[in-house]
């Protein structure tokens, strides 16, 4: 008996690839926009470096509102600037403030009048609630040591205590801290997302994990070549990375990781005014009247920027 | 609130002091690893100090940064600073430091908080009922640690009776709980806590058996009532009560040429009342 030759799958062709490999750069008011429709935002950065300010600046400008945020272990202006921008519905806590140079103010006022809710955590709650998230796990429990001294678990409703079914000891959970989105400042990403942090406590991949859309903000956008020269750098895959944003300069005023130091007398002056009650002063200034990033640069003046370079 | 960056001598700075006191006290961390956290100026110090004298095998792991024994000679303003990773041995995670708390076999830390109370408990939540809440404070990041940790020194820039009270709003950092044996109710028995308390005009360790607050020395220029007047609860007042012993040639010598080459410490603000 003859056979139809049925066609089951299509022969390979170049052709069929015409579009290439995917590129994901897109430009700050874009990324802005995507922002603009998140409500819970997975933090990165430290107190004084890697903070993604630029992206925060940019989501504040095209209307984010009604946050939540989560953080790293520490943080300082990226929480702060959202809050004292009126941004923010409910902090999760572990450390909120400028270290040496001061506490947050727009975080402490706001914690003070009750005008934003803290959910009371510390560095293992957002940690390994971040790790729970990232890969999947409905909780994560700790031992009893962790937590049974301190009042943190009479003020946090998502810690709770329960028996461990293997041993019988008492042990407390941590839930799953998931996020929209995660906001990222990198110092070299490529067109693909390959993103290379080159400070950071290795929470980045966690971090990105636990969020539906991860946004990077880079220094340097570099081609394929350059992350391949050095893939054991390779921070986040670009699986993982949704979008790419160059931004030069986009962690100030906090530094970044050996590119650039802390702005110190910017930060003062941020601790300053919204100290002072200032905050619309400083959000005209350095936020709603600022065109696009290279205005800002342009705000804070090429040479100081460039000063910082000198200082690592 | 007295600034007393410079106690009435040229020779060297309280900060000087307190950091070359921590240090001496830091031969017991020998072979021990230990993690500092957020504003840890004056510990980093003590620690590149202690290595180069009592501890040489001390590790330590730098806070955000996550290096592993750095080996700056230009003291950071901060724990996470990139310039940290300079001369380090290696990286560290976050996940890292986490694991040795779960496990309770952290050798060594160093901690301060808004209050402290008579048995050592810290608090950096905030002053006030939680409702409340009169001062906002950053929160409790890795405090919590002080329950897992062999041995916690406690340190703080400001000594005062609003820091130093009878009862803190909060306990975020467990020390020794209620007094005697209450903390290794939850603690694990290698997790002895806080071991010493260095404040501006002062070094405090806790009683053997009560776990109460002891003043161990008085820097100099301070006298016991100046640091009885500036405590909020009671300490325990052996009869007699020596003089911090005033930093050497030496040691200041090694401190600003190996440890703080700019002189940070020099100018560092510390209060008293």
């Amino acid at each position: 008996m003859g056979s139809t030759i049925l066609e089951t799958s299509k022969p390979l062709s170049t052709k069929q690839s015409v579009s290439g490999r995917r590129k994901k750069v897109i430009s700050l008011a874009e990324a802005g926009q995507m922002l603009a429709r998140c409500k819970t935002i997975h933090m990165t950065g430290s107190q004084l470096f890697d903070a993604p300010m630029a992206l925060i600046r940019e989501a504040i400008r095209a209307g984010a509102t009604g946050l939540t945020l989560i953080p790293n272990v520490v943080t300082g202006m990226a929480f702060d600037l959202f809050i004292a921008a009126g941004r923010v519905d409910t902090c999760y806590v572990s450390y909120v403030g400028f270290e040496g140079l001061g506490l947050a103010p727009a975080f402490k006022r706001a914690g003070e009048t009750k005008s934003i809710h803290i959910v009371e955590g510390d560095e293992p709650f957002v940690v390994l609630g971040t790790r729970a998230a990232a890969s999947g796990l409905p909780f994560v429990a700790v031992p009893k040591h962790v937590y049974g001294a301190t009042d943190i678990p009479k003020l946090n409703p998502y810690i709770h205590r329960i028996q461990d079914p293997y041993t019988g000891e008492e042990v407390y959970t941590i839930p799953p801290l998931k996020a929209d989105v995660c906001i990222l400042h990198a110092q070299q990403a490529d067109e693909y997302g390959n993103t290379q942090c080159w400070g950071g406590n290795r929470q980045e991949p966690d971090k990105a994990k636990a969020a539906d859309l991860v946004i990077v903000s880079t220094e340097e956008l570099v081609s394929l070549d350059k992350t391949r020269e050095n893939p054991d750098k390779t921070t986040l895959p670009g699986y993982l990375v949704d979008a790419v944003v160059h931004v030069p300069f986009g962690a100030h005023p906090t530094g970044s990781s050996q590119c650039y130091a802390y702005d110190e007398e910017h930060l003062r002056l941020y601790l300053e005014l919204v100290g002072k009650g200032k905050e619309q002063e400083y959000l005209s200034k350095f936020v709603y009247d600022v065109r696009d990033h290279f205005d800002y640069m342009a705000r804070i003046g090429t040479e100081r920027l460039y000063r910082l370079r000198q200082v690592l | 609130m007295a600034n007393i960056a410079h106690p009435g001598t040229d020779r060297y700075s309280m900060a000087e002091l307190m950091v070359i006191e921590m240090a001496r006290n830091m031969a017991d961390c020998d072979g021990k690893v230990g993690v500092v956290g957020s504003a840890a100026t004056l510990p980093m110090a003590a620690i590149l100090l202690a290595r180069l004298t009592v501890a040489p095998n001390l590790w330590w792991l730098c806070g955000d940064s996550g290096a592993i024994n750095p080996t700056f000679d230009r003291l950071p303003e901060t724990a996470a600073h990139s310039r940290n990773r300079v001369g380090a041995e290696g990286m560290n995670a976050m996940m890292d430091v986490l694991e040795m708390g779960l496990r309770a076999d952290w050798g060594f830390g160093f901690q301060g908080g808004l209050q402290m109370d008579r048995y050592g408990n810290t608090n950096m939540i905030g002053i006030g009922p939680y409702n409340h809440i009169k001062v906002r404070g950053p929160g409790a990041v890795g405090t919590p640690w002080e329950i897992s940790i062999e041995r916690a020194y406690l340190f703080f820039w400001h000594h005062n009776p609003r820091i130093f009270v009878e009862k803190v709003d909060y306990i975020t950092g467990p020390g020794f709980l209620e007094g005697g044996e209450s903390r290794w109710k939850i603690a694990k028995p290698q997790a002895k806590g806080p071991a010493y308390v260095y404040t501006p005009i002062s070094v405090m360790d806790f009683e053997e058996m009560s776990r109460r607050a002891r003043l161990r020395s008085v820097h100099p220029g301070y006298t016991v009532d100046d640091v009885v007047k500036n405590t909020g609860f009671e300490l325990v007042i052996p009869r007699t009560v020596p003089t911090t012993t005033p930093p050497t040639d030496e040691e200041l010598d090694l401190l600003r040429t190996r440890v703080d080459r700019d002189g940070v410490l020099k100018n560092f603000r510390l209060t008293v009342g």
